[in-house]
């Protein structure tokens, strides 16, 4: 919560990480609770315990009902207009290539894994229009995220009027401001755009307006290039450049867009001419792309993404190659689970001692409460 | 100790819950938001002096079919390192685009017009990282234009004087650099009222395009007052004027960008009164309120040397004069004010509260020819310690630069000229004394060279430049400096 309101000198990893430890406390506590009811109380001498374990159990009785009823018609009372429905009119990514958007407002209407910005403005990025399962994960820093942050600067804090382009090579179509989610910012009880935000992305020039409503506001960037896509030649010039010049200098829309994978990291293949195959996707040399046998060598376009510099015409392939270390890492942690789950299922269980430390009585409590003027 | 056991685990939970009450509260609460990109007066010329990855400029243009013998931008860098920039040309044909490279400590003049014989071009420059600043030029045998450009779009432009009186022509030129068509109604106001004809309402301005637009042609000809008022009821753009004065009083050739807003107070620091000189002042009041606005002066027999416990009857502000709703008044200062002949400084401002226009027409006969500088207002928001003149002043001109102190407190200023050395101070312009609400008019050294100019005051000053004509012409243009503001 506090790294959320930016409260902190620090950003602190993926809040979900921190969840683990949160989840295997409380697993305990409810554990020891369960076993304290089941099999200690019933040998306790009455007392005020009794009442409330009652009390807790119905508790849990009554926290059971409003979870019943929205199950009833299997919406789970879920709004009736929710941000994903305002999206759906994004284009599909197989009609013009695949693009990513980027989201800006409020942290408590943005999807996907927003990231707090500063000045009451978060952001996050998802591919194509709406975040998938995957996306709910704050992604690691990356010179791409440190290019989509001063992009983000440049509108915030007026620093440029081409964030546009600054963004284009991240491949980002579209930038989104959501005012109503219907969860949390409903249109009876918005939660507002952050003061000066529209106006702010109104004045870049390579943006343009294509929603504007109460419940979002969405504005299209104009210099976009597909994620998988040939650079036109000014684009393909440019991408041979790094930094702030190689990108505003140079408009490098037009490019032309390649086949969309199912999967992210999915293979594609397609016909190229002569050109400059740009990827856009934080630069790695673990994507190969081979035009018939010949592998081409990756190199850094904007100083960001991969570039391919395609002498010839001819049938290309494009796909993410794992590295062994990679791969020797999943096998590792593929037969520590094994381990895992022989010591949890498969080994023999010992019979409990006589003179164990523990009581021989098989319905003696596991726990004892004892008075606290005895200890 | 199990008491003290207990009050600290409650405590605890007590503190924790505190904090997660007052961090809910905190981010219930209205955030600065991006509310510090939208810079106050930004439509005007200015520069910045803080961190920025690019800036924009946007020029007046130039009309190819004038009969200009050449039209450039000239980018200025005054930074030890070279800087990249984009000069992209918007006209009526799809956008075309230049990037060059500016040395370090130099300008650069890149050609506008590239062989056009026809048609408006207006030069649109993006210069990469926090440096560097941008004027246009236009060399013609009328007289030589320099003219400012502004670093941002706005929904609104107005233009308080215009002129087509005699022949003279006015073209207004609109444009559009975003990449989605803009709609925009035109209107203007003459001495028989406003009007906005059917032609220039609903025009659509095509993405990333320029349109010139004759005032004559739409209903506005022959005309000696004429204000104009252009609303872009979707997207936002840039509104310039070029106009070419052919009688009527005046003589000469103008571009500039318009007025993006109305204001309270409007500062000119060039103006002049004397026998065969013409000077007024173009007050249009866009608002539907009736605007009250009077004129102070400064200058040699008005304020300059005037102790701050004394009084002047020239120094005292006019009397107050009615600018009708939506109307134009023409302020003929010499019947405004009994003021000593020669050069002054003077402000208009508003006495209540309803925001003007104002521009400063000044005509004037030397010899058997004659000359009109025309220039905009500067904001009383704008008013500055430090200003920037990006092109520079020519060598050896006599009264190049007027210089205002807006405070009731003496204090100096500084004149320094950017070259391959770096910054120089000029001789004898060094901590030159400028007494309280005085103006000083300088002359330029013989030696300076031909790089950006930077006044650097103690006090709050208005700086405006006067311009030579070329070609062997008399008289002057009026170009306002480049005030720097703090982000």
């Amino acid at each position: 919560m506090l790294d959320d309101s930016a409260l902190l000198p620090v950003h602190l990893p993926e809040p979900a990480i921190l969840l683990v430890p949160v989840a295997f406390g409380i697993a305990i506590c409810a554990g020891a609770m369960g076993a304290a009811l089941v099999v200690d109380l019933r040998r306790a001498r009455f007392g005020w315990r009794q009442p409330i374990s009652a009390v807790v159990a119905l508790a849990f009785a009554v926290g059971l009902v409003p979870v019943s009823i929205n199950a009833l018609n299997g919406s789970w009372n879920q709004p009736s207009l929710a941000l994903p429905q305002l999206l759906a009119q994004l284009p599909d990514a197989q009609t013009s290539g695949d693009y990513r958007t980027m989201f800006i407002g409020d942290t408590r209407v943005l999807p996907g894994a927003p990231l707090n910005f500063g000045w009451g403005i978060s952001y996050s990025v998802v591919n194509s229009g709406a975040p998938t399962l995957e996306e709910l994960w704050e992604t690691p820093p990356t010179r791409a995220r440190d290019n989509a942050v001063a992009a983000l600067y440049g509108i915030v804090r007026g620093q440029t009027a081409r964030a546009g382009r600054l963004l284009a090579p991240l491949s980002v179509r579209f930038i989104v401001v959501p005012i109503i989610d219907g969860g949390q910012s409903t249109r009876s009880d918005p939660i507002a755009a952050p003061r000066g935000l529209i106006d702010s992305l109104s004045r870049q020039l390579d943006l343009r307006r294509l929603y504007a409503s109460p419940d979002l506001v969405i504005f299209e960037n104009a210099s976009w290039v597909p994620v998988r896509s040939v650079l036109t030649a000014a684009g393909s010039a440019s991408s041979q450049l790094a930094g702030a010049t190689s990108m505003i200098a140079t408009d490098i829309s037009g490019a032309t867009p390649l086949p969309t994978p199912t999967r992210p990291e999915g293979v594609i293949e397609a016909d190229v001419e002569p050109g400059t195959v740009h990827l856009a996707v934080p630069f790695s040399t673990h994507w190969k792309l081979t035009l018939g046998s010949t592998t081409i060598e990756a190199r850094p376009a904007f100083g960001l993404t991969n570039a391919y510099d395609v002498a010839s015409a001819g049938r290309i392939r494009l796909g993410f190659e794992s590295s062994l270390v990679h791969s020797l890492s999943v096998l590792l942690q593929f037969a520590a689970w094994c381990v895992v789950a022989f010591f949890a299922l498969v080994r023999p269980r010992r019979k409990p001692r006589r003179n164990s430390s523990v009581s021989s009585v098989i319905d003696a409590p596991v726990m004892k409460f004892v008075s606290e003027d005895s200890l | 100790m199990k008491l003290l056991r207990r009050a600290v685990a409650f405590l605890l939970l007590a503190g924790v819950s505190a904090v997660v009450v007052i961090v809910d509260r905190h981010s219930g609460e209205q955030s600065v938001g991006a509310s510090s990109a939208i810079v106050e007066f930004a439509g005007f010329p200015q520069a910045s002096d803080g961190t920025r990855i690019s800036t924009s400029w946007f020029c007046p243009g130039a009309a190819a079919g004038d009969g200009i013998s050449s039209a450039a931008v000239v980018i200025v860098n005054p930074s030890e390192s070279d800087i990249t920039a984009t000069v992209n040309f918007l006209s009526d044909s799809p956008a075309d685009a230049e990037t060059i490279t500016v040395s370090a400590r130099s300008r650069k003049e890149i050609d506008i017009l590239r062989g056009r014989t026809v048609g408006v071009v207006v030069p649109v420059v993006e210069i990469i990282g926090s440096f560097g600043s941008v004027e246009q030029e236009l060399i013609y045998a009328a007289g030589d234009v320099t003219s400012q450009c502004v670093s941002q779009t706005s929904s609104t432009w107005y233009f308080a004087d215009g002129f087509t009186a005699e022949g003279s022509t006015q073209r207004l030129v609109i444009t559009n650099p975003f990449p989605e068509s803009a709609v925009v109604n035109v209107s203007y106001t003459t001495t028989n009222g406003r009007r906005s004809p059917a032609s220039l309402q609903g025009i659509i301005l095509n993405p990333r395009s320029s349109r010139s637009i004759s005032l004559a042609d739409a209903g506005a000809q022959n005309e000696a007052r004429l204000a104009v008022e252009v609303v872009a009821s979707t997207g936002q753009i840039i509104a310039s004027r070029i106009q070419h004065y052919l009688g009527a009083g005046r003589l000469g050739y103008s571009t500039t960008v318009g007025t993006p807003m109305a204001l309270r107070d409007w500062w000119f620091t060039s103006g002049r009164t004397g026998a065969m000189v013409s000077e007024l002042l173009m007050v249009f009041n866009p608002s539907d309120s009736p605007a009250q606005v009077n004129v102070s002066f400064f200058g040699p027999g008005i304020t300059n040397g005037l102790g701050i416990d004394q009084t002047s009857k020239a120094a005292a502000p006019s009397t107050a004069i009615d600018i009708p709703a939506g109307g134009l008044v023409a302020i003929n200062t010499d019947a405004l004010a009994d003021l000593p002949k020669g050069d002054h400084a003077m402000v208009v401002s508003t006495v209540n509260n309803v925001p003007v226009v104002v521009e400063h027409v000044l005509s004037q006969r030397v010899g058997g020819s004659s000359f009109t500088a025309i220039t905009n207002g500067i904001p009383g928001g704008l008013i500055s310690q430090k200003w920037r003149i990006p092109s520079g002043l020519l060598n050896g001109a006599r009264n190049a630069l007027s210089v205002v102190n807006t405070t009731g407190m003496e204090g100096t200023f500084t004149v320094s000229a950017s070259g391959p050395g770096g910054d120089v101070e000029l001789p004898l312009l060094v901590d030159v004394v400028l007494g309280a609400a005085s103006v000083i008019s300088i002359d330029v050294p013989a030696d300076v060279k031909d790089g950006e100019v930077t006044i650097t005051a103690t006090v709050p000053v208005v700086v405006q430049r006067r311009t030579t004509r070329g070609h062997g012409l008399v008289g002057f243009g009026i170009v306002g400096a480049l005030p720097i503001r703090s982000r």
